[in-house]
């Protein structure tokens, strides 16, 4: 708690300053956050054989005895010194007829006579109020509770406080300390206990560090997690990204949350469907050292994905002004398939961006199990997924493309070629599982992967515009004619002849891809409506390539080739 | 530091061949001396720690460079040309040391920042001798001794204790912040060996000129455990006064 060693320091210092002997008779004790309450009478008396400072001491020894046994102080505390031997160290906290005052907390030292040694703390003689509450203690919950946006929580939950003020003056308080599930910190909260007006908040959630940890992701490979340390344990929540943008009173904006589900899944539908997990929920270890590969994936690729926007194209999170993410793995067992996979396929064999910043990924198959011939792993585990999902976001924040026929495949599109930048931004170029290529999640559907887009025919997508599905289903084929995009994209920059046109493109080359992917991040965050169709993409991208790098220069030739070969005009 | 050392022995070599034929020295003399102590030792210090799941390193650079001292004696016949002589020697030097750090990157592995600054170190040396003496009497006022025996080294050495830096997102680059020091006292018995001329204008007074080289090269811990090597000692001329009894 921060109050204590802030006090104890404040009467430290004094006593540096007074010197042996010497009684500091008035102190102002302040909590931390800058949020003060009234000064009080105070006693320290440091032992010594000087008589003015003994006779304080003695003075005040008295004080405290009759206080204790007139009520006004109550002993909470009285333990033999594990250090000192034949001392005993005392507590005392003040109360007003009975109800504890903020803040008036007095500690006493006793040698083996029984004679004070010394005596710290703070004490408000004057008190004089009524300590009959107008309001009820559960109506004070309810009221404690919308202040602070959450539960009164921990022992005690509510209780009835005089609150010295600055002004002097004393207030009958109902108080709690509040757990608010929304941003998962503790707010210490006091209403008037007649009025029910709110008199004081600060936040107590005492302890949050960040904190590097490590654990291996679904490959195999060994990478960072970002973590906070609360409370003895360590959360799956980000806090160095981005530091700078610290908001008082929730986690800062912009840090990554990964709650884990285990494996709950109707608790995981109801999350889904209301997106109000808890506290609790937030994936938790005790050393730091991460076990579960799908987890560190989802946690550490979202932190990458964060970099990869904020470093190519300065944004800010999500919605460029970092925007909490909650990412959600676990939601199912893996082996619990046969039971539930009919009904809820898309929490194995899938990952979705929920809106407002919230993803979950599916567990994918158990070990042994393939379907289409291929292994399905945690889809957080491949981080053009992570990349895919998140860009669904920055979407949602930009052009909204509505998720249904050309600007659906648009909307689907824009995510896969973010994921693969992104790749290409954290992985070396190759062939294989962790490397960065032209397909979609070979990481987690092995062999393969999901989607190409340099030669999307071999996944039996169409790779020009003739061959674009018309049908209702997948949304009149987001998922599908995205690759007629995808396909542009890949030509864009490599370069290459179109399988059905014939027609070749000119590539920017793979050394000045960031071109295109700056042309694309232009377009689609910037210049594109939300009901864009693949003619208003052509002429939206032409555009951003104008408005980068001038008119006729290579990237415009090339996105304009490009878009020509897939048979977008 | 080889032309004091070639010094150093031309006197000593003198001073044992003039011993053969010299009468007999009893007595006692007193020697206050300036020294100048050459050679330039450089410590270096690697401590590895852990930042951000991962081991950082700091390593410090301190060249104790050539710089004047003290040094007292005194010098007492026994028999014939021996004598035994007992002498104290002060040696401190301050100076910039060069600190370099590997810091990792938070977010990766094997991504470190490096960064650097420096850190003021500073090494103190005394150095205690017991010596036996070889004396020549060239005439009156002439005398030249030569001296070997073991000198027990005390050295203070400040040693960069701790590095600190500053980053913020997305922690590509860090900045060297300071170097926190801390003082590390060892002993350790070396050896001394040297000659000296003196010169005496008066019956009780006079002046000298003293060449010596005391090393000991003493381990110290640093604060991850590692072992640090100091050399301590070096290459002494000096001149000074003489009091004879």
């Amino acid at each position: 708690m921060r109050l204590t060693p802030r006090f104890v320091v404040v009467l430290v210092i004094l006593v540096a300053l007074a010197g042996t002997g010497t009684i500091v008779s008035t102190q102002t004790p302040a909590i931390d956050r800058g949020i003060r309450i009234a000064s009080g009478a105070s006693a320290l008396a440091p032992g010594t054989s000087d008589p003015s400072a003994l006779a304080t001491l003695r003075s005040w020894d008295q004080r405290i005895t009759d206080m204790d046994r007139s009520g006004d102080m109550q002993r909470i505390a009285s333990v033999d010194d594990a250090i000192v031997a034949g001392r005993v160290q005392e507590r005392f906290v003040q109360r007003h007829r009975g109800v504890p005052v903020f803040g008036g907390d007095v500690t006493r030292q006793l040698n083996r006579f029984g004679q004070a040694e010394s005596v710290f703390g703070a004490f408000y003689p004057d008190i004089a109020i009524d300590v009959t509450p107008t309001i009820s203690a559960d109506d004070a919950r309810a009221r404690l509770g919308r202040v602070g946006n959450g539960t009164p929580h921990g022992r005690g939950e509510v209780e009835l406080m005089v609150l010295p003020s600055s002004d002097g003056t004393y207030r009958l308080t109902w108080t709690a300390r509040v757990f608010s599930s929304a941003d998962a910190w503790i707010r210490r909260v006091f209403i008037d206990a007649h009025t029910g007006a709110t008199v004081l908040t600060y936040n107590d959630t005492w302890t949050q560090t960040a904190s590097v940890g490590s654990g291996a992701g679904v490959l195999g490979d060994k990478k960072k997690v970002m973590t906070s340390l609360q409370s003895g344990k360590y959360l799956a929540v980000d806090l160095m990204r981005p530091p700078d943008l610290r908001t008082y009173g929730s986690f800062p904006k912009g840090s990554m949350l990964t709650f884990d589900l285990k494996n709950n899944i109707s608790y995981a539908v109801k999350i889904f469907d209301t997106a109000s997990p808890a506290v609790s929920d937030i994936a938790t270890d005790d050393d730091n050292l991460w076990t579960d590969p799908g987890l560190v994936d989802a946690h550490t690729y979202a932190g990458y994905t964060y970099d990869f926007y904020n470093k190519r194209f300065s944004r800010k999170g999500l919605d460029n002004n970092n925007l909490q993410t909650w990412t959600f793995v676990n939601p199912v067992r893996a082996q619990d398939y046969t039971i539930y996979y009919n009904q809820y396929s898309s929490l194995f064999l899938n990952a979705a961006y929920l809106g407002g910043g919230n993803i979950y990924y599916g567990v994918g198959l158990p070990s042994g199990v393939t379907l289409g011939g291929q292994q399905w792993y945690p889809f957080s585990g491949a981080l053009d997924v992570v990349a895919h999902e998140l860009t669904h976001g920055v979407t949602d924040y930009t052009s909204k493309l509505i998720y249904s026929g050309e600007s659906g495949a648009l909307n689907e599109s824009f995510s896969d070629m973010m994921g693969i930048a992104v790749e290409f931004y954290f992985q070396s170029q190759g062939s294989g599982v962790g490397q960065a290529d032209w397909l979609i999640g070979e990481d987690i559907a092995r062999p393969g992967g999901l989607r190409s887009a340099a030669a999307p025919n071999s996944y039996g997508d169409p790779d020009h515009y003739s061959l674009k599905y018309t049908g209702t289903g997948d949304n009149g084929g987001v998922h599908t004619n995205s690759s007629i995009v995808n396909h542009m994209y890949y030509l864009a920059i490599i370069g290459g002849t179109n399988r059905v046109s014939k027609q070749t493109v000119t590539g920017v080359g793979f050394e000045n891809r960031t071109q295109i992917e700056n042309v694309i991040y232009r377009a689609f965050t910037v210049l594109m409506p939300a009901n864009a169709t693949f003619a208003v993409a052509r002429a939206a991208t032409i555009q951003a390539a104008r408005d980068l790098y001038g008119a006729n220069s290579a990237a415009e030739r090339s996105i304009t080739q490009a878009w020509s070969a897939v048979g977008v005009s | 530091m080889r032309r004091y050392s070639f010094i150093a022995i031309t006197l000593a070599i003198t001073a044992l061949l003039s011993a053969t034929a010299a009468a007999a020295q009893t007595g006692a003399v007193i020697s206050v001396n300036g020294i100048y102590q050459g050679g330039t030792e450089a410590v270096s210090n690697t401590v590895s720690f852990t930042a951000n799941a991962e081991t950082a390193t700091f390593t410090s650079n301190f060249p104790v460079k050539s710089g004047p001292g003290f040094d007292a004696g005194l010098r007492v016949g026994v028999r014939g040309a021996i004598g035994v002589a007992i002498g104290i020697t002060r040696f401190t030097a301050t100076g910039n040391a060069d600190v370099t750090a590997k810091i990792p990157h938070p977010f990766f592995f094997n991504q470190p920042r490096s960064i650097a600054g420096t850190a003021n170190l500073s090494r103190e040396e005394t150095t205690t001798r017991l010596a036996i003496v070889f004396s020549s009497a060239a005439n009156k006022r002439v005398q030249v001794s030569a001296f070997v025996g073991p000198a027990f080294f005390s050295v203070k050495q400040t040693l960069v204790d701790a590095v600190s830096y500053t980053d913020s997102y997305p922690y590509d680059t860090a900045t060297f912040g300071q170097a926190t020091t801390k003082q590390v006292t060892k002993s350790k018995t070396g050896v001394t060996a040297g000659a000296e001329v003196s010169y005496f204008f008066a019956k009780h007074v006079g002046i000298g000129l003293t060449a010596a080289v005391a090393k000991a090269t003493i381990p110290i811990t640093a604060v991850d455990g590692s072992s640090v090597s100091l050399s301590a000692g070096g290459t002494q001329i000096g001149a000074g006064l003489r009091f004879r009894f």
